[in-house]
């Protein structure tokens, strides 16, 4: 293992590979501080740019756009209370509390700095954990890979969104177009309705593209916000702080960076529930708990620090296992995918210099946030609240075109993109959560791939997918989510009976 | 629209599409329709599920598609725009599509616009052309040109 990571670390230091680093880690920042779109569309954006690209390079970029983006979000955030995504609620409690105060540049510095640290221990938790693990995988077979499978599909379905319903016919529909395209165990055709361009499957990055970029181009083209944030909205008072930044905040920090990990390794959780958890740790835990929510420098760091832990250990399951645990893991295996990198344990055996390389990017990323934390740099990231959402629109449609269109040269890919921009149109509008779509997309042909060969395996012996310890582990958990389901969806009834009967009522 | 009935709408699609997927999963032979199947009855049971809890729900009156014309005008520009890279080239289009799109969907100014158009297709011209070596789609433009000379 340590050969292997002293050649990966030697491979990303070129030249080449730290340029896309640092741009990454750039634009990152910058998409996340722009109004309306977030991190998966970044990565969506690029995915399709990526192809032919140095997979070390293209790499190098992404892990820069997702650590980036988790600074990115605080800056709306702090200065506008603004959260762009779910996962800078948290930092609004008391980072525009702070910034009301003229402390926006204090706040600023915090969030970046925590960030970094948070992104950092992640990462390194990463490069800790995935290795012995995906050693440890190797031992799976393919009924213990069967329901990984789907008791990954299933948390994300479940768990995720307030509907557990929708969270699975997402889930559903994205397995059922998993087996469109020639069957890899008898060569029959499936759902390709006499286009032979489907035999191969659905294009998964063409599908991630549109999904996430296209649908979002819609919602930002209705929404048609024509002006951006105003100069004097964006002044950054100076920051008068004496000594380091983060001085007196190593047990927060410490904190939010386990509780940010813990929640990136388990599926379906996400930043959001990680910098909340964090946030309230730490105000359970302060002697000051009153002063949170009124502009508390800890409140920020630690929503930041729990925030930014997730993102490197939200990989160790894609990685190790080849099960993605939320939607930008989901992506990021997809831009594996299309450098002809499966994840999984066997990755680390075939390309120890992409995988480990990875890691380490994600190390680097983190840490160039530090020198990117500056006032100077601050103050032009701030900038980009200035753009029209609107603008962004033909630019992402044209980028989004060409980036599919140059990969294949297939107009049909371009037709496929836009029509599955408009099914995560329509699922953003009526509630239904993505991600369990993108997952059963990536999931449904491991779990059936593995189901069949586990049949063969006991020639239709059904009780073979329950002998194994870890089988019956698997299983237990996957019983234990179906319950919290099924109870969340009676509490669900209930209510919305209720609900309907005190309609009933007040129009009698 | 309301949001009501936007999902009774939903619900009814989901269920069409259940049977529909049901009866082309009849086609396939052996153990290639096996997985299929189960999925479609699962997806299918969810479905009636889920149309059958929109249909006994409660009233939700807000609008789900506000400003529907833009997103039809934002919809039809980008499939002219799609077949337009293909067939007339990248630049041609893409100097015709942002402001089109840009106008369209209500940013009115002309100045901005061009600088916008002009400094996006540099970049990408640089991008693709010379640090990825990824040639852009052929100008009909600049073939038809080529060829009257």
């Amino acid at each position: 293992m340590l050969a292997a990571f002293t050649d990966a670390l030697i491979a990303v230091m070129t030249l080449s590979n730290l340029v896309a680093m640092v741009s990454g880690t750039i634009a990152g920042i910058i998409i996340g501080a722009l109004p309306g779109i977030n991190v998966t569309v970044g990565i969506a954006i690029l995915i399709p740019l990526t192809f032919g690209m140095e997979p070390l390079f293209a790499l190098g970029l992404i892990a820069g756009i997702f650590n980036g983006a988790s600074y990115g979000n605080a800056i709306p955030a702090i200065l506008l209370n603004v959260p762009g995504t779910p996962a800078a609620v948290a930092t609004t409690f008391d980072g525009h509390p702070m910034a009301q105060k003229g402390r926006s540049a204090h706040a600023l510095r915090i969030a970046c700095y925590a960030s970094a640290l948070g992104a950092i221990a992640s990462a390194i938790s990463l490069i800790l954990i995935a290795p012995p693990l995906a050693r440890v995988t190797l031992l799976f077979g393919p009924a213990e890979y069967f329901w990984l499978a789907i008791l990954g599909l299933s948390s994300i379905a479940v768990l995720l969104g307030s509907d557990p319903v929708k969270g699975l016919i997402a889930a559903c529909v994205g397995m059922l177009l998993a087996t469109v395209g020639i069957d890899q165990m008898t060569g029959a055709m499936r759902f390709h309705f006499g286009y032979w361009e489907l035999a191969d499957g659905l294009p998964t990055v063409v599908v991630l593209t549109g999904l996430f970029a296209f649908s979002r181009v819609l919602m930002m083209a209705q929404e048609g916000k024509l002006t951006g944030v105003s100069c004097e909205d964006l002044k950054l008072s100076r920051d008068k702080s004496e000594g380091p930044i983060l001085k007196g905040m190593l047990p927060t920090l410490t904190r939010s960076g386990i509780i940010g990990i813990i929640v990136g390794i388990l599926p379906g959780v996400g930043g959001n529930a990680a910098a909340l958890l964090a946030y309230n740790e730490e105000k359970r835990v302060a002697k000051d708990a009153e002063t949170f929510g009124k502009g508390n420098p800890k409140g920020v760091a630690a929503a930041e620090c729990g925030n930014s832990a997730d993102n490197s250990s939200s990989l160790i399951p894609m990685l190790t296992l080849g099960i993605p645990g939320n939607a930008i893991a989901a992506i990021i295996m997809g831009a594996l995918l299309v450098h002809g990198l499966v994840p999984g344990p066997q990755l680390f055996r075939e390309e120890p210099l992409i995988v480990y390389g990875f890691m380490i990017q994600m190390l680097f990323t983190a840490a160039i946030l530090f020198v990117l934390g500056g006032m100077v740099a601050t103050r032009i990231f701030a900038q980009v609240l200035r753009l029209p959402s609107v603008v962004l629109v033909p630019l992402i449609v044209s980028l989004m075109t060409i980036g599919i269109y140059t990969t294949t040269y297939e107009i049909m890919h371009l037709y496929m993109a836009i029509g599955f921009g408009l099914v995560g149109y329509f699922m953003i509008k009526l509630d239904f959560p993505v991600a369990p779509f993108v997952l059963g997309l990536i999931l449904g042909g491991v779990a059936e791939f593995n189901f069949r060969v586990a049949m063969r395996i006991a020639q239709g012996d059904w009780t073979y997918l329950f002998q194994n310890v870890v089988s019956k582990i698997l299983v237990a958990l996957l019983a234990l989510i179906v319950l919290t389901a099924l109870s969340r969806f009676i509490r669900d009834l209930r209510s919305r009976t209720r609900g309907t009967e005190a309609e009933r009522m007040t129009e009698e | 629209m309301t949001f009501r009935s936007a999902e009774v709408m939903a619900g009814l699609m989901l269920v069409a599409f259940s049977v529909f997927a049901w009866r082309e999963a009849a086609s396939i032979r052996g153990d290639a329709a096996f997985f299929p199947s189960a999925i479609i009855v699962a997806l299918g049971f969810f479905s009636l599920v889920y149309l059958v809890r929109s249909v006994a729900a409660g009233r939700r009156t807000e609008a789900v598609f506000e400003r529907w014309w833009i997103f039809v005008a934002a919809l039809a520009i980008s499939l002219i725009y799609a077949n337009a890279v293909a067939y007339v080239g990248y630049v041609t289009s893409t100097v015709v599509f942002i402001p089109v799109m840009a106008w369209v969907i209500g940013f009115r100014r002309p100045a901005y616009i061009a600088v916008t158009t002009l400094v996006y297709l540099l970049c990408v011209y640089f991008m693709f052309e010379v640090v990825f070596r990824r040639p852009l789609p052929s100008e009909m433009l600049l073939e038809l040109l080529r060829s009257v000379r």
